[in-house]
């Protein structure tokens, strides 16, 4: 019998708990070697607690939240409809009907010749597959640096690769694990609407005010004047440095990786924002966004969960194509989606 | 120990149990099998389990230019039931036989090819090619589809259609011909004679009903067509009936389906008249849900005593 990448069955479940301090966000710990071992951080489950009864009739997918031991792996879900809400009265030793992992994952860019930055934006229970891409890096990272590692004895880890989260939220106690969250970073801002905890105001619009001083700051030598202009400048001094070739050496030291989830509106600015200020067009500066739509099948079989992706085909009449969000996602390279 | 090997002889005694259908000339070892547009083409569901109790694999619909498919939202659920408008999205003749067919091949497994046109023209040219790929055992037409030169009603409500479609797809392609039934006609009963006279060897029911939901806050259909085709453990009841309706009709046998999630369910559509049935919207949350249900209808044969699949096909009339 061939290894299957994906198992199916009904499962143990050893945890559900409210998260504290939430009104309807749950912690739920399944027993599962399998997928507690093999998940990549973007992959998702289908979950299905009433695996007997027909209503309601599918599973529901949620993101992979993190492997608790080698047994077990977690997911972070809020109730917010007839299956969530079921879900959320299983009890400790019920059995659920899990499939997966499913979906592709995020994907690690990461460059030894030059200096690492992973930037993740988080939108409240947006964090859930981001939560456990800080150690995906870090052993990505370290795995990639044995296997080389004569030719980078001086390569320094902590110094080449900082990983950064950016999480925002409408209220305070929709920002999960926000007093522990830090161990895993190596800087943390937190925006919420209301201005009840860290910035207030819109994640993104912190993470433009902050951009300069990821891939803008390099450019500071050439643009000194102009630096301390308003953000508007700073798309013109990006797209003049993008012409000049004496700046070319210094795109190459730095690779900047992006990763994000979050409500639509959230993912729909972030997106519109990297176009505007052209940061697309530094291929290296890859954003990667996990997306969410209704799944029935979750495996790719049914084509309901579709996206438009730019199409590159001259000939096709449309300038996009359908991809599945659950089988060719639920990660997208942001520069993909088309109208997104 | 001992309950081991009592549980040995019980298992020999339930391989005795004969599984095998004939549908026409088609032979299949195990009567259970996807449905059409559930199940991809065969790809996909081989990441999570194994097809050695599929009586056959069935890839979705094929048309002779690829498709599209229709705008989102393709999907939403309802009580018990499913509804979907995906628009026939898929790969197209050409891409079919050169990126497809090859991994269905490697399980050998009877492989039904699920098939439609825009015209009637259309369904004799598909047959025609389809008959020349090397491998396909079976051809499904699929006579739900709107005929857009008669103002996009089915041209399996129209029993002279039917007829049309039917017979000249027989005269192109000596491959067994299942023909599948839209449910949306008066009287499926005479639809069934009808394409059993033009040739058809095998009617497979039912397609989806047609269905819509409102979402009342926005004042609008869920899905981008408005409509779409309800599936699910919601239609069986009438499936059921429509599957029994066939079976007084027609001589040829009959592959059921609708809202099959249990080998309980299987067995029901055997009872009404089905040699064969199909899963669909029951294996996306149970993707063992095939292989449940060939076990389970042996188990179920067995332990009633009877010998073989035949015995209960249709039994409700006997």
């Amino acid at each position: 019998m061939e290894t299957k990448k994906i198992i199916s069955g009904n499962f143990e479940v050893t945890v559900n708990i409210k998260v504290k301090d939430t009104d309807n966000t749950y912690l739920l710990r399944i027993k599962n070697p399998f997928i507690a071992q093999n998940f990549i951080p973007g992959q998702f489950v289908m979950i299905k607690p009433n695996f007997c009864c027909s209503d309601p009739l599918s599973a529901r997918p949620f993101s992979v939240f993190r492997k608790f031991n080698e047994n077990e792996f977690e997911i972070l879900y809020r109730v917010c409809g007839k299956g969530t809400e079921l879900l959320s009265n299983v009890k400790k030793g019920d059995y659920v009907s899990v499939t997966g992992p499913s979906g592709n994952g995020f994907k690690i860019l990461n460059n030894k010749k030059s200096q690492n930055i992973y930037i993740l934006i988080a939108g409240g229970i947006g964090i859930a597959p981001l939560f456990s891409l800080p150690d995906f890096i870090k052993n990505h990272i370290i795995k990639n640096s044995i296997k080389e590692n004569e030719e980078n004895e001086n390569y320094d880890l902590e110094e080449n690769n900082k990983i950064i989260l950016y999480y925002g939220s409408k209220t305070e106690n929709e920002l999960y694990f926000r007093h522990s969250i830090h161990s895993s970073y190596d800087e943390v801002y937190f925006a919420t609407d209301d201005g009840s905890f860290g910035y207030k105001g819109n994640i993104v619009d912190l993470l433009f005010y902050n951009m300069k001083d990821y891939c803008l700051k390099n450019f500071e030598l050439k643009n000194k004047d102009k630096n301390n202009e308003e953000d508007k400048k700073i798309v013109f001094v990006n797209q003049e440095v993008i012409k000049s070739e004496e700046n070319v050496s210094i795109k190459e030291q730095l690779n900047i990786q992006f990763y994000s989830c979050g409500p639509k509106p959230m993912l729909s600015n972030l997106i519109n924002k990297f176009r505007d200020y052209s940061l697309d067009i530094f291929k290296k500066h890859s954003l990667q966004v996990s997306l969410e739509e209704h799944f029935a099948c979750g495996i790719g079989v049914c084509l309901g969960c579709v996206i438009k992706i730019n199409s590159n085909n001259n000939n096709n009449s449309d300038n996009f194509i359908f991809k599945r969000v659950c089988k060719d996602g639920p990660v997208f390279e942001a520069s993909e989606l088309y109208n997104y | 120990m001992n309950a081991g090997i009592l549980n040995k002889n019980d298992k020999d005694n339930k391989e005795e149990i004969n599984l095998s259908v004939r549908l026409g000339n088609l032979f299949l070892k195990y009567p259970v099998m996807p449905a059409s547009g559930t199940f991809g083409y065969g790809e996909e569901f081989f990441e999570i389990i194994d097809y050695s109790l599929f009586g056959a694999l069935v890839t979705k619909g094929i048309s002779l230019e690829p498709s599209k498919g229709n705008e989102m939202p393709r999907i939403c659920e309802t009580p018990c039931g499913l509804i979907n408008s995906i628009g026939l999205e898929n790969v197209g003749f050409e891409r079919f036989k050169e990126e497809k067919i090859n991994f269905l091949k490697k399980f050998n497994i009877p492989i039904i090819v699920n098939f439609f046109g825009k015209s009637i023209e259309e369904y004799s040219i598909m047959a025609e090619k389809l008959s020349d790929i090397n491998g396909v055992s079976a051809l499904e037409a699929n006579i739900s589809c709107p005929n857009v030169k008669e103002g996009g009603r089915s041209f399996g409500a129209d029993p002279e259609i039917v007829y049309e479609i039917v017979s000249s797809i027989k005269n192109c392609s000596a491959l067994p011909l299942i023909v599948k039934l839209t449910p949306l006609v008066t009287d499926i009963a005479m639809i069934a004679e009808v394409a059993e006279k033009a040739g058809a060897d095998i009617i497979s029911l039912v397609n989806t009903f047609p269905a819509a939901s409102i979402d009342i806050d926005k004042r609008k259909f869920k899905l981008s067509r408005g409509y779409g085709g309800l599936s699910g453990p919601a239609i069986k009841p009438i499936a059921i009936k429509l599957v029994n309706d066939v079976y007084n009709a027609v001589r040829i046998p009959i592959i059921g389906m609708g809202g099959i999630s249990s080998w309980e369910d299987a067995v029901e559509f055997f009872m009404a008249g089905a040699t064969a049935v199909a899963v669909g919207t029951g294996a996306f949350s149970n993707p063992h849900l095939i292989s449940q249900i060939t076990a389970g209808v042996k188990k179920f044969l067995y332990e009633n005593n009877f010998s073989n699949i035949y015995e209960i096909i249709g039994i409700v009339n006997n």
